[in-house]
């Protein structure tokens, strides 16, 4: 119905809503410049206040404990980046969405969640490198690729592992209860905003509920290794 | 919208850019744990039997003769109660692991790491089946630190005895066995000071006839020189009056005048000046 205004603002909207889904979707500069930056953060400042106020002078020890640390909370702090960074534009597809069926949830989250934890898990291992570069230059013992090599080699395969997992699943539980909460400001006539706020509460609560239950139960297993 | 295509081009070739560099760091990262932990070399499986798998855990590092070799796989508790070890070494090691070979718990000092020590089997080295893929290893437990602890508290009541009467003994008999030290001490002293008293006197008295016999025997040399002077001087004069008196005409004419000689010997005689 070339002639229908109607049509024109839902291909028009239909756009836009494919605009935003690609932009949720894309990793781009800003994405994997957070993840390195996050990444260079948390392991030198971990460097520097084993080093400086608890006095540890074992360099190699406090480098493999601080890549090991930034492996454990990437999946966090990627989760947050993406959630404070995307937060909005999920809001409103999820609002968008809302008008059309009942299981839309269901539907737009599956053909959303694969693109946009494919998107969480490649920001892991730029966190990671960035983590190992950086306790590299913090606190140098030996010749930067011997120690880098000697860094890579002492991250255990299992944590790594269960990072990605962790990623991907605290990365598609964001974009769920994000998706939810645009629609559930939609149906109850709320602002954006106010549905924004809500899904970062909802999120962060989750998240680190999640994370702590992680710690609790699963951390130990690996640690001891029986499991 | 030829605008809003290219920029979605622009957008997916740059998602794809950092997607592929992702995986590539991912790809480092997984090669360089695996190097670490054999991942690309062929491995072997060995595992042993414990009662106890007290300092054992995965992960940890197996060494033949010192050198890394493989790790610690797994560890699985059994129903008879046992503990099953399964250990990962690099197949080139293969050969030195044998039948005779021990798995023992081994720690180099009280802050390194422990690790599991494989001894070397050398015997039949070439002889070995290389298609053998697993072998139980016999492990022996090396003593814990209870067992250590256990024997350092009972050696302690005779160590204590030992050390008791060592001091009581060093009380009583050392201050004894000083002061006869200091006493022999003491008369070795004097002793030492007689004998180089007595040696220095004789020395002396030795030094004063050296000199005196030196200076008698230079006196009879030059005597005996003189002596020999004159005894020369005295041949001299009887030589001289022997050959005066020999010339003399009273001795001619005492002396009888000398007969004629015989014929002269023929030829064909040899003669005492033939004979010569």
């Amino acid at each position: 119905m070339p002639g229908d205004p109607s049509a024109a603002i839902l291909a028009t909207s239909g756009s836009q809503r494919t605009a935003m889904v690609n932009r949720l979707n894309r990793l781009d500069f800003g994405n994997v410049g957070l993840a390195v930056l996050a990444g260079a953060a948390v392991s030198m400042g971990f460097i520097q206040l084993l080093a400086g106020p608890l006095e540890q002078v074992a360099n190699v020890s406090v480098q493999v404990l601080s890549i090991r640390t930034t492996t454990l909370v990437a999946p966090v702090v990627i989760s947050l980046l993406l959630l404070l960074r995307d937060g909005p534009l999920m809001i409103k597809l999820g609002a968008r969405f809302a008008r059309r069926r009942a299981s839309w949830l269901r539907r737009i989250w599956r053909q959303q969640a694969t693109g946009l934890v494919c998107s969480a898990l490649a920001q892991l291992p730029y966190m990671v490198a960035a983590a190992l570069v950086a306790s590299m230059l913090t606190r140098p013992e030996l010749d930067s690729l011997d120690e880098l090599r000697f860094l890579v080699g002492n991250l255990d395969p299992l944590l790594l592992g269960l990072s990605l997992l962790k990623t991907a699943l605290f990365a598609g539980l964001t974009l769920w209860i994000a998706l939810d909460q645009g629609a559930r400001a939609r149906r109850l006539g709320l602002l954006p905003t106010a549905g924004l706020s809500r899904a970062i509460s909802v999120s962060l609560a989750v998240l680190l509920m999640l994370d702590l239950i992680w710690a609790l139960l699963i951390t130990p297993l690996i640690n001891t290794g029986m499991g | 919208m030829a605008t809003k295509r290219k920029q979605l081009r622009e957008t997916d070739l740059e998602h794809r850019g950092w997607l592929l560099g992702s995986l590539l760091l991912l790809l480092l990262v997984v090669a360089g744990m695996g190097a670490e932990r054999n991942w690309w070399s062929p491995r072997l499986e060995l595992s042993f039997r414990t009662y106890s798998a007290a300092g054992l855990k995965p992960g940890m590092a197996v060494m033949i003769s010192g050198y890394p070799v493989g790790q610690v796989q797994r560890i699985r508790l059994l129903n008879d109660a046992q503990v099953q070890v399964t250990l990962q070494v690099a197949k080139a090691q293969q050969g030195m692991i044998g039948s005779r070979s021990r798995a023992t718990l081994e720690q180099d000092s009280l802050l390194s790491s422990p690790y599991i020590a494989i001894t070397p089997d050398l015997h039949d080295l070439g002889r070995r089946d290389p298609g053998v893929q697993s072998e139980t290893l016999i492990y022996e437990p090396s003593p814990g630190i209870a067992n250590l602890i256990e024997e350092l508290a009972a050696s302690r009541l005779p160590l204590q005895q030992v050390i008791t009467s060592s001091a009581r003994l060093m009380e009583q008999r050392m201050p004894r066995s000083l002061d006869q030290l200091d006493r022999t001490l003491t008369s070795g002293e004097r002793l030492a000071d007689g004998l180089e008293r007595e040696l220095v006197g004789r020395t002396g008295r030795l030094q004063s006839n050296v000199e005196a016999a030196t200076g008698k025997l230079e006196t009879t040399l030059l005597s005996v020189q003189s002596t020999l002077n004159d005894i020369q001087a005295l041949a001299r004069s009887s030589n001289a009056l022997l050959q005066n008196l020999s010339r003399s005409w009273l001795l001619r004419l005492l002396d009888p005048a000398p007969q004629q000689p015989g014929p002269a010997p023929s030829p064909a005689e040899p003669g005492p000046a033939g004979v010569r």
